[in-house]
C-alpha cells in the first residue's frame, strides 16, 4: 500500500501479511510512516495505491466502523464525558448489546485488564497507566477481528511500560487476538508480537518473526534500532573476531552491550586476546558499564561484572561472547 | 496565606489597574444608567414611585413588545444555531479551497452598522426590491432573517473555533468501535461541542433581544422591541416614567442572561480542556459524505450575500437604470434630503469619532484583560475578579438607548457639563466597545501559562519586564485586532450615537437613519449608497483584522 499527504508519501510501497491470532508490531523511529499505516489499515486515511485484504475481502470504500478494526490510541482517546464503564460500554451498546449481558461483559473486560471496582471512575481521575487498560478493555470489547494498537504504551513511564506490556499480550492471548502493533521501542514491540516489520522513512526493511528479526537484522541501522549498541564496518569486525572460531570477513558485525566483556589483565605480560584501555566507568543494573579504547578498533562499550573493580585508564582483556554478536546481511531475510 | 511573588503582580498594582476603567464605568455608564432610571422612579416631590411598573405592565401594549421580543428572539436563536452548526462544520473542519475567504464572509454581517443591515432588508423585500412579491416588507419575518443574518457569524465563529481544535482522534476512536457517522456525532462531537453551541446560542439571543437598529429600520411602528419601545417613549411620547420601567426589566433579564451566558461559556471552557480540545486543525478531507452540510454552508452563504449584493446593485440604480448618481448625491445638501451635512462630511465625522472611540476603548479594555486574566491564589481574588469581568460585560447588554439617553440627561450640567463636547460620542461607542475588547483580549492573556512569568522571573525579570517579554509579545497581535474590532464597531454603532450626535455633526449611520425616514426614492437610493460606503469602510477595517488570525475576535 501506498499513502500519501500532498507531495508527502508517508507510506512507500509497503507490504505486509499477518496469520490469524497472531500479533504483528511495526517498529520504526517516530516519523517513518507507522502510523498512518495503522491509519490506513482502520480506514481513516485514503490509500494512494494498493489495496488492504482481510480474509480475502478488498476493504477499498469499507468505511471505518464498518471493518471491525478496533484502534487503541497513543494517549487512549477515552471519552471524557463517559465513566470507564460507559467508555467499555460504548462498543457493546453500538452493537445493540444492553442490559445485564451488557454490564456482564463490561466486568469481564474490567477483571482482563485488572481494573475491578473502577466501573464509575471518571477517564480524568486515572492515571496514564489505568486509562491504557481502560482503552484496551474498550478496544477488545468491540471484538475486533482486528486489534490495532498506535503506540499503546508510550505515554507511560519505564517500569509501568514494561508491567503493562506483558498484561497487553496476556489479554491479547486469552481472547486470541489477531493485533497489528505500532511502536518505536523495541522492547514493547518484544513483549507483546510474534511479527516484527522494520520500517524507515516510510517503507519495509525487514519482516520475519520476531527472533527472527532480532537475530539476523537486516542492516546496521535495523541493528541499533533493534538495540544492538555498536556495528562495526568489516575490517574492525574481523579484528574483533579473530579469536573466535568462525572469523568474520566481509561482512558488518552488530553487537549488544553484553557481548564485550571485561576483566583486568592478571599477567601483564600475558596475552589474552583482545585488550583495551578503560574510558569511562559508570554503575548499572546488571553491573559496570565500560567504555573501552581497543587498538585498531576504537572505542567499544563493555560491561563488567559487578564485582570488578576497574578505574579509568586500566588495562582490560576483553571477552567476546558469541551469542551476543550477529552478522550482518547474512542470513536476514532483508525486503527488496 | 500564601504569598505569590513570582510573576504575579500585588493586590495594588493590579487594583491601579482597574480603578481607571472602574472610574470610567462608574461616571459613563453607571451614572448615565442610574440618572436616567432616577428620573423615571424618583418624582419632582422626592421619594421613590414605583407605581410606573403597575401602571406599565397594565398595558396592553407592554405585554406585546415584551411577547413580541422574546419570541422572535427566541426564534431567531433557534435558526441561527441550526443554520450555524453545518456552516461551522464546513468553514473549519473540511480542508475546504478558499475556507478562510468564506469565514471572513460569514464574518462580515456581524460588524455591519445595524442600520445598514435594516437598509438592505428594505431595499431587498420593498416593492420595488428583488423579493418585493414575497410582501414581506415590514413584515415580522424580514426582523427575524436580519437577527439570523446578524448572528450567524456568532454561531460559526464561537463553535467554528472549538470545533476546529477538537481532537479529532476521540472520533476516529469510536469510528474504528463501530460507530457509524451518525453515532459518533451523537455520541462524540456533540457532547464536546454541546456546551460551546448553548453558550453561543445564549449570546445570539442576547444580541437578538437587544436589538434595536434593526428593528428600528424593519419594523416600522407596528414592531417594536423592549429596545425600540424605550426609544419611542423617550424621544416621541416622553414617557420617561415608562422608558425607565422598561429599562430596568430589560436591566433584570439582560444581567440574568449575563450570568447564564457567562456560566455556558465557562462550562464550555472547562469541558474543552478537560477533552484536550487544544489538538492542532487536523480539516478532513472533503467528500460525498459531507455533501449535506456543504449544501447547507453554500445556502447559508447564498443568504448573506443575497442581501449584500441587492444593496450594491441597489445604490448602482435609479429610476430603472443603472447610474451612479445615488454616489454623486453624497456631496449634496438639498431641500429634498433635508440634511444638515454632506454625506462625506458625516464619514469624516464617523471616522473621527470611530477612532477615539476605539483608542480609548481598548486602552481600557487592555487594563481590564490584564486584570482579569490574573489567576489570584486566593479564593477572595478570584471572586472578586470574576466580579470584575462581569461588571464590564455589562455595557453588552444594557441598552445602547438607555446609556445614550442618560448621557443627555446626567451629563448636561457642571461639574460634568458634556452636552455640546465633541468627547461624548467616542465616550458612548467606547463603553459598548469595551466589552468587545475585553472578549478579545483576555482569553489571550488568560491563555498563557502562569509559569511562562515564573521563568522569566527566575531568569531575573522584574514583574514589569516579565510583562513585556511573555504578555504583550502574545497579545500585539490580539491587540491590533481588537483595535480593528472596536473601530468597526463604532463605525456602525447606532443606539447610544442616535441620542448623542450633535444636529450639525451627525455620523453616517444617523444620516443613514434619517435618509430612509424621508419620503422618494432618491432618499431611499442615496440611503443605500450611504450604506455601501459605511460598510465598505467597516469591511475593510474587519478584512485587516480577519488577516491577523486572531480567533477571540467575534467569539464569545
Amino acid at each position: 500500500m501506498t499513502v500519501s499527504f500532498g507531495s508527502t508519501t508517508a507510506v512507500d510501497d509497503v507490504s505486509v501479511t499477518l496469520q490469524p491470532g497472531r500479533v504483528l508490531a511495526v517498529l520504526g523511529p517516530s516519523g517513518c510512516g507507522k502510523s498512518t499505516l495503522l491509519r490506513a489499515v482502520a480506514g481513516l486515511e485514503e490509500l494512494g495505491g494498493g489495496s488492504i485484504h482481510f480474509d480475502g475481502e478488498d476493504l477499498a470504500g469499507v468505511p471505518t466502523h464498518r471493518r471491525g478494526f478496533a484502534m487503541m490510541f497513543q494517549d487512549g482517546q477515552l471519552f471524557p464525558h463517559l465513566d470507564v464503564a460507559g467508555n467499555i460500554a460504548y462498543p457493546l451498546s453500538l452493537k445493540g448489546i444492553r442490559g445485564s449481558a451488557r454490564d456482564e461483559e463490561v466486568a469481564r473486560l474490567l477483571a482482563l485488564v485488572d481494573l475491578q471496582g473502577y466501573a464509575v471512575r471518571r477517564p480524568g481521575t486515572l492515571s496514564g497507566g489505568e486509562q491504557q487498560r481502560v482503552a484496551l478493555a474498550r478496544a477488545l470489547a468491540a471484538q475486533p477481528r482486528l486489534l490495532l494498537l498506535d503506540e499503546p504504551l508510550s505515554a507511560l513511564d519505564r517500569s509501568l511500560r514494561e508491567r503493562l506490556a506483558a498484561d497487553v499480550r496476556t489479554a491479547l492471548t486469552v481472547t486470541h487476538a489477531t493485533a497489528i502493533l505500532v511502536t518505536h521501542d523495541h522492547d514493547e514491540a518484544f513483549a507483546v508480537a510474534d511479527d516484527l516489520a522494520i520500517m524507515r522513512a516510510g517503507r519495509l526493511i525487514q519482516h520475519g518473526t520476531v527472533p527472527d528479526v532480532f537475530r539476523h537484522p537486516a542492516d546496521a541501522q535495523t541493528a541499533q534500532f533493534l538495540g544492538y549498541s555498536t556495528v562495526l564496518a568489516p575490517p574492525e569486525a574481523e579484528r574483533l573476531t579473530a579469536d573466535l572460531p568462525e572469523v568474520v570477513r566481509g561482512h558488518s558485525v552488530a553487537l549488544r552491550r553484553a557481548a564485550l566483556q571485561a576483566a583486568p589483565i592478571a599477567e601483564p605480560d600475558y596475552r589474552q586476546g583482545l585488550e583495551g584501555t578503560v574510558d569511562r566507568v559508570s554503575a548499572a543494573r546488571d553491573g559496570w558499564h565500560l567504555e573501552v579504547l581497543i587498538e585498531g578498533i576504537g572505542r567499544m562499550p563493555a560491561i563488567a561484572a559487578a564485582d570488578v573493580v576497574t578505574r579509568v585508564g586500566d588495562r582490560v582483556t576483553l571477552e567476546v561472547k558469541r551469542s551476543d554478536v550477529v552478522i550482518l546481511g547474512e542470513g536476514g531475510q532483508r525486503e527488496r | 496565606m500564601r504569598r505569590r511573588v513570582a510573576g504575579g503582580s500585588s493586590p495594588w498594582v493590579l487594583a491601579a489597574a482597574a480603578a481607571l476603567p472602574l472610574a470610567f464605568l462608574a461616571v459613563f455608564f453607571v451614572l448615565p444608567v442610574g440618572g436616567m432610571l432616577a428620573r423615571g422612579f424618583v418624582p419632582e416631590s422626592g421619594g421613590v414611585d414605583l407605581g410606573g411598573f403597575a401602571d406599565v405592565f397594565g398595558r396592553a401594549r407592554t405585554g406585546r413588545v415584551l411577547w413580541f421580543t422574546l419570541w422572535t428572539s427566541a426564534a431567531a436563536t433557534v435558526v441561527t444555531t441550526a443554520v450555524g452548526l453545518p456552516v461551522a462544520y464546513v468553514l473549519y473542519r473540511l480542508a475546504l479551497p478558499g475556507r478562510r475567504v468564506l469565514r471572513a464572509v460569514v464574518a462580515i454581517p456581524f460588524v455591519m452598522p445595524t442600520v445598514v443591515v435594516g437598509v438592505m432588508f428594505r431595499s431587498l423585500l420593498a416593492s420595488g426590491g428583488p423579493l418585493g412579491w414575497l410582501g414581506l416588507d415590514g413584515h415580522w419575518a424580514a426582523i427575524l432573517a436580519a437577527f439570523v443574518f446578524f448572528n450567524l457569524a456568532v454561531v460559526t465563529r464561537t463553535v467554528g473555533a472549538t470545533w476546529e481544535h477538537l481532537d479529532r482522534r476521540a472520533e476516529d476512536a469510536a469510528a474504528t468501535l463501530g460507530a457509524s457517522p451518525w453515532m459518533v456525532w451523537r455520541t462524540v462531537t456533540w457532547p464536546a461541542l454541546a456546551p460551546t453551541v448553548l453558550s453561543a446560542a445564549s449570546v445570539v439571543f442576547l444580541f437578538c433581544s437587544t436589538a434595536f437598529g434593526v428593528v428600528l429600520t424593519l419594523g416600522g411602528l407596528r414592531y417594536g422591541t423592549v429596545e425600540t419601545e424605550i426609544y419611542l417613549l423617550t424621544t416621541t411620547l416622553l414617557d420617561l416614567r415608562a422608558a425607565a420601567v422598561l429599562s430596568v426589566v430589560q436591566f433584570g433579564a439582560v444581567a440574568a442572561m449575563l450570568a447564564v451566558t457567562a456560566y455556558l461559556r465557562q462550562r464550555a471552557e472547562a469541558t474543552q480542556s478537560r477533552s484536550g480540545a487544544t489538538a492542532s486543525p487536523q480539516p478532513r478531507k472533503v467528500t460525498r459524505a459531507a455533501a449535506a452540510p456543504l449544501v447547507l454552508a453554500a445556502l447559508a452563504v447564498a443568504f448573506l450575500l443575497g442581501p449584500i449584493v441587492s444593496l450594491v446593485v441597489g445604490s448602482l440604480r435609479r429610476d430603472g437604470e443603472w447610474t451612479l448618481a445615488n454616489y454623486t448625491a453624497l456631496g449634496e445638501v438639498t431641500r429634498a434630503n433635508a440634511l444638515t451635512t454632506t454625506v462625506w462630511d458625516a464619514l469624516a465625522v464617523s471616522a473621527r469619532v470611530a477612532i477615539l472611540a476605539a483608542l480609548l476603548a481598548v486602552a481600557l479594555g487592555l487594563l481590564v484583560s490584564v486584570v482579569v486574566s490574573r489567576r489570584p491564589a486566593s479564593a477572595r481574588g478570584r471572586a472578586t475578579l470574576s466580579v470584575l469581568d462581569a461588571v464590564f460585560m455589562l455595557p453588552l447588554g444594557i441598552s445602547a438607548v438607555t446609556v445614550g439617553f442618560g448621557f443627555l440627561i446626567t451629563l448636561d450640567r457642571p461639574p460634568l457639563d458634556l452636552r455640546s463636547s465633541v468627547a461624548l460620542v467616542p465616550i458612548a461607542q467606547a463603553m459598548v466597545a469595551l466589552p468587545l475588547v475585553v472578549r478579545t483580549i483576555a482569553p489571550v492573556l488568560r491563555a498563557i501559562d502562569d509559569r511562562q512569568r515564573q521563568a522569566a522571573a527566575t531568569l531575573g525579570a522584574t514583574p514589569w519586564q516579565a510583562l513585556r517579554v511573555v504578555d504583550l509579545a502574545v497579545v500585539r497581535r490580539p491587540l491590533l485586532a481588537a483595535i480593528g474590532f472596536a473601530l468597526a464597531v463604532s463605525l456602525g454603532e447606532f443606539g447610544a450615537t442616535s441620542f448623542l450626535s450633535r444636529p450639525d455633526r451627525p455620523t453616517l449611520p444617523v444620516v443613514i437613519y434619517q435618509l430612509v425616514g424621508r419620503p422618494g426614492a432618491e432618499n431611499f437610493g442615496m440611503a443605500l449608497a450611504a450604506s455601501v460606503v459605511l460598510s465598505v469602510l467597516t469591511g475593510a477595517v474587519m478584512a485587516g483584522v480577519e488577516r491577523l488570525r486572531v480567533d477571540s475576535v467575534g467569539a464569545f
